[in-house]
């Protein structure tokens, strides 16, 4: 198990590394450079920012620097906010883009794999179909559409939640529920996919010869092993609420970190874009390694290799 | 050993129908996946052939409404009102599904290209070859490449072009993984051992048999990529980082419906439905092409 | 002698979109106490799902009509919950293919001790204490250790002794063993069928050996029943109806086995056809088709299974071959 987890550590290093580089490389292939298209700049200026922002150095002496300042947790400076590290920008926004994130992942999961298990159960029947008729609406409805309906009808219309605002429990609900729909969904169909081909399975056929109860078929041996194609999409699942949350964000205005994604993309930001990228990108790498784990802690072929 | 060769009789052979003349019948079968294709055939024209319909110009402003914006309106061939400009949102709608659709086309044959040439590369190759271009695709499987998308487009300016190629460079990777585990599977295979041993040339054997036999799962995933594809430039058009002002796309109409929604809540729905019913139609189809095509569950 | 089994008027049938598939169509039979029946028949003949109708286990659209006692006692559309208290610990089952009936994500200790905790209420410690004494039995070296591992770790072999120890936990009066050695190796095979011979012995079970290979039923068999098409076509002693089988199925599976001469195995190939639809079954005898002896009441009437001599039936029309 140790041995398989390094081996996934070990594949996860790279990966980080590759984004570091793209994102840092592809900030530097900017025509002029990133302040070229700052309203015209004196050249002295335009030279003293270069040497403030060490970019006159050389290219690999720069990449150099970011990474060693990567590595002491220093995203650099904002281009756009003088006075901030952006480094402060994304721990100030993070709490409240975890919050989210895990309350919409936690509720895709439970919801979405009930109905799964449900729609599995009774396949073929008017609940399946519902269940599948509607979860593939939640799929292909983008959730930037989901959530002003939702605002439209449960704020606006029934008056029942608040459309704006942050802090209070009831400005979650719509943000939340905006977010996770589609992963809902996701899982959902994934799950009763699995669960169907398990319930077909040899091993569940064996479970019910030696006359198990159906409570412990279900749970011991066919929930369980269909669970391991959800596990594997909870790394996928995890970047899309991530990916989701941006745009969350910027529609409820809540104030985290996707929110300042946007707004510095906006701005041209250059550092303040290129850090979020390299945090998502860790945060992303290290959802799927603990996706990995769990898929380990799941199937014991894994375990062993 | 003692087995009975009457059961190793050749099996009932039901009328030679082809493969694709079975899918088809299958597809037929799936009345969602039908409906879906007639509905998709029917935004598509429509949006393409907007310029010769006689309707409104997209960025005609009709100073006679008051207020500008106002709600459909049947009578006067507002179907879906009109934006906070006085411009008909029905005809920009068709116009921002030219957008929307091309870039889901243009987008998803990048990304048909690189990665069914990547995959069955390394599913032919194989040995040390096939791993490290996996291993490639899976470094970049963990990147999230939205936020690269999102990147590049504040990096090089917000051009159309670029979007497309962006967003076609960053979704062959699942093509690849399909092709290379088809073409591994295929290369297995009696009937090409069987070529393989009669002296058919390796070029007609991928030509004759690898590509073909390829075509099923392809076909299916690019139908799932299409709306994919969409879904990832309407989110760059509704963060305000994809195709500008006076263009538009589904997300940027989507994008400044939203943003009324209170005072004005059809700028949203007009366009929003749309959208939705395009990529509801284009996920149905890929469905019960999987269906029709998946030999797994005939 | 006392049956364990009897089985009157048995029909299974399948709903399929293109109509109901009969897959068994009207059996009867029984099995004795510490008896091996063999059931032979190729593949679609319906001598898996008989015991698959017994044992609960068909796919969601078949449904079986008759009756089954086990034991005496009706067991047939019981409840799941009043069959779980037979299956599994009275009457157990093992199947083909060893490498994908036993759970690939559970330990080998957990699929045995459930089943022991289930029937006989034991704890967790008892019942690995007997579930590695059961893996002793079926000759698997190392019980001890092997019973924490997992199906993975097993080879093909050694996983149907899994299976086989984990059907006979519970001391069963039953066990079916549905091709028990098809998916294994020749060497392998004849090692699983001594464990069985053995535990036969020991325990005292009867037997259902499902196969279509005639060498497996030589070895094992007490009785034989021959199935063709849902139906028993020929049913006896395996002496008898090796020596001189009165069926013209039964007479063409044994000139196909190897040991008899050449011609005559080529001759049959000859007469070999097509198991008929089991949509829709043609009038009269089924096997009418590839029989080398049709006459004109075999389309006509249907040949019911009748005795003929002392403990052998037959559903022929011929009087005899």
């Amino acid at each position: 198990m140790l041995n398989f987890f390094l081996r996934r550590l070990g594949g996860a290093i790279p990966t980080l590394f590759i984004i570091i580089a793209i994102s840092f490389f592809m900030i530097r292939l900017a025509p002029g450079g990133p302040f070229a298209r700052e309203r015209q700049v004196p050249p002295e200026v335009l030279a003293a920012l270069n040497r403030q922002y060490h970019l006159d150095e050389p290219l690999w002496q720069q990449f150099l620097r970011y990474i060693g300042d990567l590595l002491q947790g220093d995203f650099g400076p904002s281009f756009k906010y003088k006075d901030f590290r952006v480094t402060d920008l994304i721990l100030q926004g993070f709490p409240t883009s975890l919050q989210l994130g895990l309350l919409a992942i936690s509720l895709a999961l439970i919801i979405g794999l009930s109905l799964g298990i449900w729609a599995a159960l009774r396949q073929n029947t008017i609940v399946d179909y519902t269940t599948m008729g509607v979860s593939m609406l939640g799929i292909a409805v983008p959730n930037f559409v989901v959530a002003p309906v939702l605002t439209l009808i449960f704020g606006l219309m029934l008056g029942w939640l608040p459309v704006g605002g942050w802090g209070h429990p009831a400005n979650y609900v719509l943000p939340v529920i905006a977010l996770c729909l589609s992963q809902i969904a996701s899982i959902a169909r994934l799950m009763r996919a699995s669960m169907i081909e398990v319930l077909r399975s040899n091993y569940v056929r064996t479970a019910h010869a030696k006359g198990l109860p159906e409570r412990i078929v279900l749970r011991r041996h066919a929930i369980r092993a269909a669970l391991l194609p959800v596990v594997s999409f909870l790394g996928p699942a995890i970047a899309n609420i991530i990916t989701g949350s941006v745009v969350i964000e910027q529609i409820f205005s809540i104030p985290g970190i996707g929110r300042y994604f946007v707004q510095a993309s906006l701005n041209r930001d250059y550092t303040m874009v290129m850090g979020v990228t390299v945090f998502y990108g860790a945060l992303i790498i290290f959802c799927n390694l603990l996706a990995d784990l769990a898929y380990g802690l799941l199937d014991p072929k894994v375990r062993y290799d | 050993m003692t087995d009975i060769p009457l059961s190793t009789n050749t099996p009932v052979e039901v009328k030679g129908r082809s493969l694709w003349a079975d899918a088809r019948r299958r597809f037929m079968h799936n009345k969602a996946a039908v409906v879906s294709l007639v509905v998709l055939a029917i935004i598509a024209v429509a949006c393409f052939s907007a310029p010769y319909l006689g309707l409104r110009s997209p960025d005609d402003v009709n100073w006679d409404l008051d207020p500008l914006a106002s709600p459909p309106n049947l009578e006067q061939g507002y179907y879906f009102g009109t934006d906070a400009n006085g411009r008909d949102l029905f005809v920009r709608t068709l116009y921002g599904g030219q957008v929307s659709l091309m870039v889901g086309f243009v987008a998803t044959l990048v990304s048909l290209v690189i990665g069914t040439l990547w995959g069955a590369t390394a599913g032919f190759l194989g040995g040390r070859i096939d791993g490290m271009m996996m291993r490639i695709v899976d470094i970049l499987y963990s990147i999230p490449f939205i936020f690269f998308v999102i990147l590049l487009t504040v990096v090089f300016g917000r051009q159309i072009v670029l979007i497309y190629l962006a967003i076609g460079a960053v979704s062959w990777l699942d093509m690849a993984r399909i092709t290379r585990g088809q073409t591994i599977s295929i290369k297995r295979r009696e009937f090409i051992e069987a070529a393989h041993a009669s002296g058919v040339s390796n070029w007609r054997i991928i030509t004759r048999h690898i590509i073909p036999n390829c075509l099923g799962p392809v076909v299916v995933y690019v139908t799932l990529t299409v709306p994919n594809v969409i879904l990832i430039e309407s989110f760059i058009s509704f963060l305000g980082m994809g195709v500008q002002e006076p263009d538009s796309s589904w997300g940027t109409l989507v994008a400044e419906g939203s943003s009324v929604m209170e005072i004005a809540p059809w700028q949203v729905l007009g366009p929003g439905i749309v959208l939705a019913v395009t990529l509801l139609s284009l996920n149905f189809i890929g469905d019960g092409l999987r269906d029709a095509l998946d030999p797994k569950d005939r | 002698m006392a049956a364990v089994l009897e089985v009157t008027g048995l029909k299974t049938s399948f709903a399929t979109q293109e109509g109901a598939v009969k897959a068994v169509g009207g059996v009867d039979f029984s099995i004795n106490k510490g008896e091996t029946l063999g059931v032979v028949g190729e593949s679609g003949s319906g001598k898996s799902q008989i015991f698959m109708s017994i044992m609960g286990l068909l796919a969601r659209n078949g449904s079986a009509t008759g009756s089954v006692k086990f034991q005496g006692e009706e067991i047939l559309g019981l409840d799941v919950q009043a069959l779980n208290r037979v299956r599994g610990a009275k009457m157990a089952m093992i199947f083909q293919d060893p490498m994908t009936s036993l759970n690939p994500y559970l330990s080998v200790r957990r699929q045995m001790t459930e089943v022991l905790i289930q029937h006989k209420g034991l704890s967790e410690d008892q019942a690995a204490k007997q579930s590695a004494e059961m893996l002793e039995k079926v000759q698997i070296p190392e019980a001890k250790r092997r019973l924490n591992m997992y199906p993975h770790e097993f080879s093909g072999g050694m996983r149907q002794r899994v299976m086989i120890a984990m059907a006979l936990l519970c001391g069963p009066e039953l066990l079916i063993a549905d091709e028990p050695t098809t998916a294994l190796d020749v060497t392998v095979q004849a090692q699983i069928l001594e464990v069985l011979v053995g535990l036969q012995r020991d325990f005292g079970m009867a037997i259902a050996l499902i196969t279509h290979d005639l060498g497996v039923i030589a070895r094992m068999a007490d009785r034989v029943m021959v199935m063709y098409a849902g139906n028993i076509v020929e049913k006896g002693s395996v002496r008898d109806l090796f020596k001189d089988p009165q069926h013209p199925y039964t007479q063409g599976l044994l000139e196909s086995m190897p040991r008899l001469d050449e011609t005559e195995e080529t001759r049959l190939m000859t007469i070999g056809g097509q198991p008929p639809n089991l949509q829709n079954l043609p009038s009269g005898c089924s096997f009418r088709d590839r029989c080398r002896y049709a006459f004109e009441r075999c389309p006509v009437e249907t040949p019911l299974l009748t005795p003929f001599a002392e403990g052998r039936s037959k559903a022929c029309h011929l009087p005899s071959l």
